[in-house]
């Protein structure tokens, strides 16, 4: 059996003490619309462990996919502000001018699964030229034969049958085109994959084989994940870290299985009880109200509205408070005396 | 595992594809034909049935040919002494002589698809009073000879007008919104009027006002005798034509394609590919105007047919020598032998222009050439 080519990264392991493959200090991203500015990711400080899965949790329009945007510098026109630091390998990507971050950053740094597959392929070009593109763009290999050598590899390594090579994205069914999809975000060996919401779009079942296709690419190459969704339970499995995120703040900051145990803010809290358990006899609660508009932003707690905990102190905004090691919550709660 | 079986097997299937694709394709020019085959049948078919007014322009020539026999037999000496019974007789033998050539004996609905077979061959024997410029009366060899003029006069504004449409609108869709693109958009009404409204104001512009481009005609009178001259004389001879044309339709083609493009480049591919650190040139050839492509080339289709319409117009006011102006003039001399052959060749020429584009859109779409829902997984 070929060994896929992709470098064999240390398996993370529970005790060792790893470095960051990503880290963010201050990173905002706003858009200007007719309503005012929208806050889309304000002041995140985040890191992505290497070889970890951060997940970052969240409901619908808190600004999940907008971080995913900020990272790979994918801006709309409206973007109104745009900084903050985002260190990777050693340097501030964040300094790079347009055409360096295109060349050094984009894909072989930093690639992206999409949030709907089937509409990420270029519908009159074949799925493999596409995925082989970054490749030859970047000049990671020499011929287009050994671009074509290294998307077969992938889609070994991601189940798709090798007689896909020939075909046209119409030709692939939904769940062939998340798998390719996933192919494509391996095929340059980069630092972090940013997948946003990779299995929204397909049904249970399909669902849970990518999933376990994605714990498998885990394994075996030791890659970086930042899985962006808002199905606790899903991504339950693959996560290493949690970040939760909340109206375009990261709210709450742990390793997985203390969060699960044991969520710290509030609305973590919240999440995890909306959750419906297998062997607990518990009803899942859902939260009640919804997370406020993005550009109608008061001062103080963003979630003292919904808050059952809330006090004095949520008028003002909460600082990040590290309660236990490891473990950073923007909440009041958390105060220390 | 990736060893020699692997490449073999691709090697077998990249061969299984191109047949696969090869056979979709005939099959699908060759429905393209037959269809396009039987719309022109139909519509010449009707030309004649509306150009015999059912049957009833056939009395007529039967009522002609009576007068001619007759006239003819009357002035025969040789029949100068027969009674005029017997010339009655030998008259009326020959009139039925000349039904049957002509097939007049035969009902009508045999006769529309005798003359369907003539019209469609372009069989159509002599023109009345029209000769082409090398003196031959048959009206093939008159259509034939004015067929290259048209063609080239409304091929190179086709070409131009889609390479300018092209760029154009992928360049402003690029910048949406900006003064220039503004512009376009208000000018996009004028592709209202026809090309040969504008042909007269550019006439009286630069060859009336300015005087430095001709009235009309394709070369200069007598011809030039070198080849570049006759070329030279050509070009300046088209550029009034050709820009009338190109500005009729020009605007509302960038317009139109310029959204083609905007509606085509918000799409989740044209992101992905941004993500995947191609080059902004390589996003706007392969992910924004290849995929826009099947859609331009359908809507430039469309905007072909209506222009062939303005050609008539167009080539009478510019006296180019084409066939518009052969119909104009068969029309004004009651020439109906040459007016159904007109009308015959545009059928054809409209028919070609789709079955070109068919072809064209067949290898720009894979999801035509392939076939959709094929063994999906």
């Amino acid at each position: 059996m070929n060994k896929v080519n992709i470098i064999m990264k240390n398996n993370p392991g529970k005790n060792t003490k790893v470095s960051s493959a990503l880290r963010t200090h201050g990173l905002n991203l706003n858009f200007q619309t007719q309503k005012g500015i929208i806050r889309a990711v304000e002041n995140v400080d985040f890191e992505l462990k290497d070889g970890h899965t951060t997940v970052i949790l969240g409901e619908s329009g808190c600004g999940k996919s907008s971080l995913a945007r900020a990272l790979l510098r994918l801006l709309p026109n409206n973007t109104a502000n745009y900084d903050g630091e985002v260190w990777l390998g050693g340097r501030n990507i964040m300094e790079f001018s347009d055409s360096q971050f295109r060349t050094q950053v984009r894909w072989i740094k930093i690639s992206l699964v999409p949030q709907a597959a089937m509409n990420s392929f270029n519908p009159v070009t074949k799925i493999a030229k596409q995925i082989a593109e970054p490749l030859l763009v970047h000049g990671k290999v020499r011929s287009k034969k050994e671009a074509m050598r290294k998307v077969s590899e992938v889609f070994d390594l991601v189940g798709v049958p090798q007689d896909f090579i020939g075909r046209y994205p119409f030709e692939f069914s939904g769940g062939m085109q998340q798998r390719a999809a996933i192919a494509m975000a391996l095929v340059a060996d980069p630092d972090v994959i940013i997948m946003d919401e990779p299995t929204s779009a397909l049904d249970l079942l399909t669902q849970a084989n990518i999933m376990n296709t994605l714990k498998k690419i885990k394994w075996e190459t030791g890659v970086t994940y930042m899985l962006i969704t808002h199905d606790v339970s899903t991504s339950s499995e693959l996560a290493d870290d949690i970040a939760v995120m909340y109206a375009a703040w990261i709210v709450e900051r742990a390793e997985a299985k203390d969060f699960f145990d044991n969520p710290l803010h509030p609305y973590s809290k919240m999440l995890m009880d909306s959750v419906p358990r297998l062997h607990a006899d518990k009803t899942p609660r859902s939260i009640p109200g919804t997370p406020p508009p993005l550009y109608e932003m008061q001062g103080g707690c963003r979630f003292a509205a919904r808050c059952p905990e809330r006090h004095n102190d949520c008028d003002r905004e909460p600082p990040v408070f590290e309660p236990q090691p490891g473990r950073k919550v923007k909440c009041w709660l958390y105060k220390r005396n | 595992m990736f060893g020699k079986d692997t490449t073999d097997l691709k090697a077998n299937y990249s061969f299984l594809f191109m047949w696969r694709h090869f056979k979709k394709i005939c099959l699908y020019i060759l429905k393209r034909f037959l269809i396009l085959f039987i719309t022109v049948t139909i519509g010449v078919y009707l030309t004649i049935l509306v150009a015999n007014m059912g049957g009833a322009v056939d009395e007529i020539r039967e009522g002609q040919i009576r007068e001619s026999v007759s006239m003819a037999v009357a002035r025969d000496p040789e029949f100068q002494e027969l009674s005029s019974d017997e010339r009655q007789g030998i008259t009326a033998q020959r009139v039925e002589l000349e039904r049957e050539r002509l097939g007049l004996d035969r009902p009508f609905i045999v006769r529309s698809f005798m003359y369907l077979r003539t019209a469609l061959t372009l069989d159509l024997g002599r023109a009345e009073t029209l000769r082409s410029d090398s003196g031959s009366a048959r009206v093939r060899n008159i259509m034939l000879e004015r067929l290259l003029p048209t063609l080239v006069l409304f091929g190179l504004a086709d070409i131009i007008l889609f390479t300018v449409a092209v760029v154009a609108a992928l360049f402003l869709s690029r910048r949406y919104g900006s003064k220039l693109d503004r512009a376009v958009v208000a000018l996009a009404p004028t592709s209202a009027a026809p090309s040969w409204f504008y042909g007269i104001f550019l006439m009286l512009i630069f060859a009336s006002f300015l005087g430095f481009l001709p009235f009309g005609g394709m070369v200069e009178s007598p011809p030039p005798d070198t080849h570049l001259q006759y070329f030279l004389s050509l070009a300046r001879h088209i550029i009034l034509p050709l820009s009338a044309i190109i500005l009729s339709a020009v605007f509302l083609a960038i317009y139109s394609w310029r959204t083609f493009f905007l509606i085509y480049s918000r799409e989740d591919y044209v992101e992905m590919a941004k993500a995947k650190g191609l080059p902004s040139f390589s996003i706007d050839l392969r992910y924004i105007l290849r995929p826009t492509l099947p859609t331009i080339v359908t809507n430039f289709a469309l905007m072909l047919i209506s222009m062939w319409m303005g050609a008539i117009v167009l080539e009478t006011i510019f006296n180019w020598p084409g066939l518009g102006r052969l119909l104009f003039r068969a029309i004004n001399q009651y020439d109906t032998p040459v007016i159904i052959g007109s009308v015959v060749v545009y059928a054809y020429l409209l028919a070609l222009t789709v079955f070109l584009l068919d072809i064209v859109y067949s290898l720009l779409d894979p999801r035509i050439r392939v076939g959709e829902g094929t063994e999906n997984a």
